[in-house]
């Protein structure tokens, strides 16, 4: 297990505050805008991503989640297109039989420039949303109130598989269970740890269910909320500038 | 307010063929605090499961009778109407909770979101629950980061916060420490008094007669007692030809009581004592009490080493431990141990777990370090040193996986690869008496079943050190008495047993020695006498000493562990 999963980071700041209807708007649309965007852009958007971050106090808590996914993408990248994205056949660099092309170079940083853009914005958006905030604004949107249900609990259920599954693996190998070494240990370990997990995942859902039913998710009639969720106006003006942004680059593209 | 009635009721689980209950009929009163107890698989859980409507609304099968609650019949009523009416606490404190609050007060409030109360009532009221059991400091903590005992709590307010009058709570401590159990029964007993119906299944009797007004005993579906607690308890209540301390863990003052009466010291005809108070009251007003020291004849048995011995089985050498969170769990820990059985005692948190982890390299020390049987555990995989020392953790589910019993109990042998496997599992399945169920599907099994199951499998790698974390957690009479069996056939094969637990009369009972951890550090190593008899020692590692040491120290004596003990200085 790699340490703790991203999760939400409780705070105040004005990235916190921001309706999640509009952190979800934004999120789209730097997806859809760092494909878009040539590289003066996207190195603006870069930079917004990481501001944000810092304004947010979540800073840290991205980097850390970011550098383990984004290094071996990055590294990849490079490789594979560095050696053998020729292009227009310009080396940058010639040791022995292996050249380094420019071209391949080139591409290699701004994909992973649009990469880099994709992750921040997903571990910002995820850093700084209250899930059941989010759950109470998508329903109010429209959204089935059991779909944000689902899909708010299964952030949770990963920290809690992660658990189980470190517990489950232990407890095979006191009983004698070889994890390494030839693939049939290995295939051994994995029906001796995947086996109680999902069974222990169906009981678990079970009882969740029926817990769930007798406090009333099944109810008709209109819900409340804890959190009365405002929009502001810097949410409009947000969520305007974000699509116009996005129109603006598909223009570009087209023209 | 609303009285609850059963009549006549039998069901037959889908795809099983013996009734789970059969003709089962009992009234209860509204505001009463009704105990249930009995043995594993006989039927509590699904009483209780009727009277939220689960059974035959959720779990289908054949369902005869009926179950009305007030003037509801639960049949033909919904779970989520039922829910208004009867709120149902389970025996497992997480798989209840909705899994998408990110605040105790969000889960609180979940089920009057459901509702549409008004929003700005829903905080107030959510509040108002938590305070009622206790944690509403613990509002805006993340569930997650709770103790069993905590999320146990936030359940019982969760449910409380939809105003049930009758509030069911099946087994709600046999997953929880002493401190949480403790917290969970005062919670319960404030809901009663503040006149709500509870209804509470578990096995742990010297907490639920006191505040029962009736016992419910059940016995292989059927409901066997339903009378108060101190009728159950007395066989000449019940007819000289019926006991039911087969079929319930006898409370420690009960036995203390019966022996007092065996004795001519307090009067036959005197109800018997449910806490301790009571057998003091009665002790000091029937017998004068001889404060004659006790004298301290117990011994650490030959072969357990406390320190120096030239070979022990298990060498810890100024252990530490940190994990990558930061935290110390192990503070310098320095002991031998060899045979007999060891008790680790301390509260949740203290180091037991991370200590029997380093047993069998599960973990390693940062510092100092761990030799098993010569064998420093920085040198060996776990597998390698599986075959010195066999670990049981606590939840069987986290391990059970093949389709019978038999066939689960000799996965340890065969990782092993051991030519005599079969006669291994012949034996652990004889030691733990699931003959009758070799061939059963494990989740077929109740959990305390299922538990027995995972030892079973453990034991048939017969290996020379044996660790077992909570063994009597959830198990009904007749299983702690099986493992404890098998506890002491062990220790007279020669081999070390090292128990975790929190149950203090099993400690009493079968321990050697104890071992008290708190915050990382060993705080006392001695006899059960030694270790029960110091107030400070108990009080730091977050245990209350056996029943018979309380009693015994109320009236001035200090080191009783055994009812003799006491006995013989009464006059």
């Amino acid at each position: 297990m790699n340490g703790e999963p991203v999760a939400y980071h409780p705070d105040d700041s004005v990235v916190h505050r921001l309706h999640p209807v509009t952190k979800v708007v934004l999120l789209v649309c730097c997806i859809l805008g760092a494909y878009l965007a040539p590289v003066p852009v996207l190195l603006a958007l870069l930079a917004a991503l990481a501001g944000a971050a810092s304004l947010a106090g979540v800073g840290r808590a991205v980097g850390r989640a970011a550098v383990p996914i984004l290094v071996p993408l990055g590294v990849g990248l490079l490789v594979i297109h560095g050696l053998f994205t020729k292009g227009a056949g310009v080396a940058l660099l010639a040791v022995g039989p292996v050249t380094l092309w420019r071209e391949g170079v080139l591409y290699a940083v701004s994909f992973f420039g649009v990469l880099t853009a994709f992750v921040l914005a997903g571990l910002l958006f995820v850093t700084t949303t209250h899930p059941k905030k989010l759950m109470v604004s998508l329903t109010e949107k429209g959204v089935p109130r059991k779909l944000g249900y689902v899909f708010v609990a299964s952030l949770q259920l990963v920290p809690d598989l992660q658990r189980r599954a470190g517990r489950i693996l232990d407890a095979q190998r006191s009983r004698g269970l070889d994890t390494s070494g030839s693939p049939r240990n290995r295939i051994l370990a994995l029906v001796a740890l995947l086996t109680p997990l999902l069974i222990g995942a169906l009981i678990s859902t079970r009882t969740r269910s029926l817990a769930l039913e007798a406090r009333g998710f099944s109810i008709e009639g209109p819900r409340s909320s804890l959190y009365s969720l405002v929009e502001s106006p810097l949410d409009h003006a947000l969520r305007v500038a974000a699509v116009l942004g996005v129109v603006a680059l598909v223009a570009w593209r087209l023209v | 307010m609303s009285d609850v009635y059963v009549d006549s009721v039998t069901f037959v689980y889908k795809n099983t063929e013996e009734p789970a209950l059969r003709e089962v009929s009992c009234r209860i009163d509204a505001g009463s605090f009704v105990g249930v107890t009995g043995p594993s698989d006989a039927g509590k859980t699904t009483f209780c499961r009727l009277l939220p409507g689960f059974i035959p609304n959720f779990f289908g099968g054949d369902f005869e009778g009926s179950v009305t609650v007030g003037d509801v019949d639960t049949s033909t009523t919904s779970i989520t109407s039922l829910g208004n009416a009867v709120g149902y606490v389970f025996e497992n404190p997480f798989d209840q909770l909705t899994g998408a609050a990110t605040t105790v007060l969000e889960e609180v409030a979940f089920g009057l979101e459901q509702r549409g109360v008004p929003s700005a009532e829903l905080e107030r009221r959510a509040r108002a629950e938590l305070e009622r059991v206790g944690i509403v400091d613990l509002a805006e903590r993340d569930p997650n980061t709770l103790s069993g005992g905590q999320l146990q709590r936030v359940a019982i307010a969760s449910v409380l916060a939809l105003e049930p009058a009758v509030l069911v709570l099946d087994e709600p401590t046999s997953q929880l420490d002493p401190d949480g159990t403790d917290a969970v029964f005062d919670a319960v007993s404030r809901i009663h008094a503040a006149g709500r119906t509870v209804v509470l299944v578990s096995q742990d009797l010297q907490r639920l007669a006191p505040r029962s007004e009736r016992l419910l005993v059940f016995e292989d579906g059927r409901l066997v007692c339903d009378a108060p607690p101190r009728e159950v308890l007395d066989a000449r209540s019940l007819g000289a030809d019926r006991s039911f301390d087969d079929a319930v863990r006898v409370p420690p003052t009960v036995d203390v009581g019966r022996r007092l009466r065996d004795r001519g010291v307090v009067p036959a005809d005197r109800p018997l004592p449910l806490t301790v108070a009571e057998t003091v009251e009665e002790i000091t007003r029937h017998a004068e009490v001889v404060t004659t020291a006790i004298p301290n004849s117990d011994s650490v048995p030959d072969g357990t080493t406390r320190g120096s011995s030239v070979d022990p089985r298990i060498r810890i050498e100024n252990a530490r431990h940190v994990y990558e969170s930061g935290v110390e769990a192990l503070r310098g820990v320095t002991l031998a141990m060899n045979g007999g059985c060891v008790a680790l005692v301390g509260h949740n948190g203290a180091g037991k777990t991370t200590l029997a982890k380093h047993l069998n390299g599960l973990l390693r020390p940062t510092a100092g370090r761990v030799v098993v049987r010569g064998t420093d555990t920085r040198t060996a995989s776990v597998a390698e040193l599986s075959a010195d020392v066999g670990l049981v953790f606590q939840n069987p589910d986290d391990q059970l996986f093949r389709a019978t019993v038999e066939d689960e109990i000799r996965f340890g042998p065969e990782n092993l690869d051991r030519v005599d496997a079969e006669t291994r599992v012949e034996a652990a399945i004889e030691q733990l008496t699931l003959d009758s169920v070799r061939e059963s599907d494990t989740y077929e099994l109740g959990r305390a079943a299922r538990k027995r199951v995972a030892l079973a499998s453990v034991l048939a790698m017969r290996t020379p050190v044996i660790v077992l974390d909570e063994p009597t957690a959830g198990q009904d009479a007749a299983g702690v008495s099986i493992i404890g069996e098998a506890i002491s056939d062990l220790v007279a094969e020669g081999r070390l047993v090292v128990c975790i637990t929190h149950d203090v009369e099993f400690v009493r009972a079968h321990a050697d020695r104890v071992i008290a951890l708190s915050a990382g550090e060993v705080v006392a190593d001695g006899t059960p006498r030694e270790v029960f008899a110091d107030e400070a020692v108990m009080d730091e590692a977050g245990l209350r000493a056996p029943i018979v040491t309380r009693v015994g120290e109320a009236l001035g004596l200090r080191g009783v562990l055994h009812v003799d003990d006491l006995l013989e200085r009464l006059a």
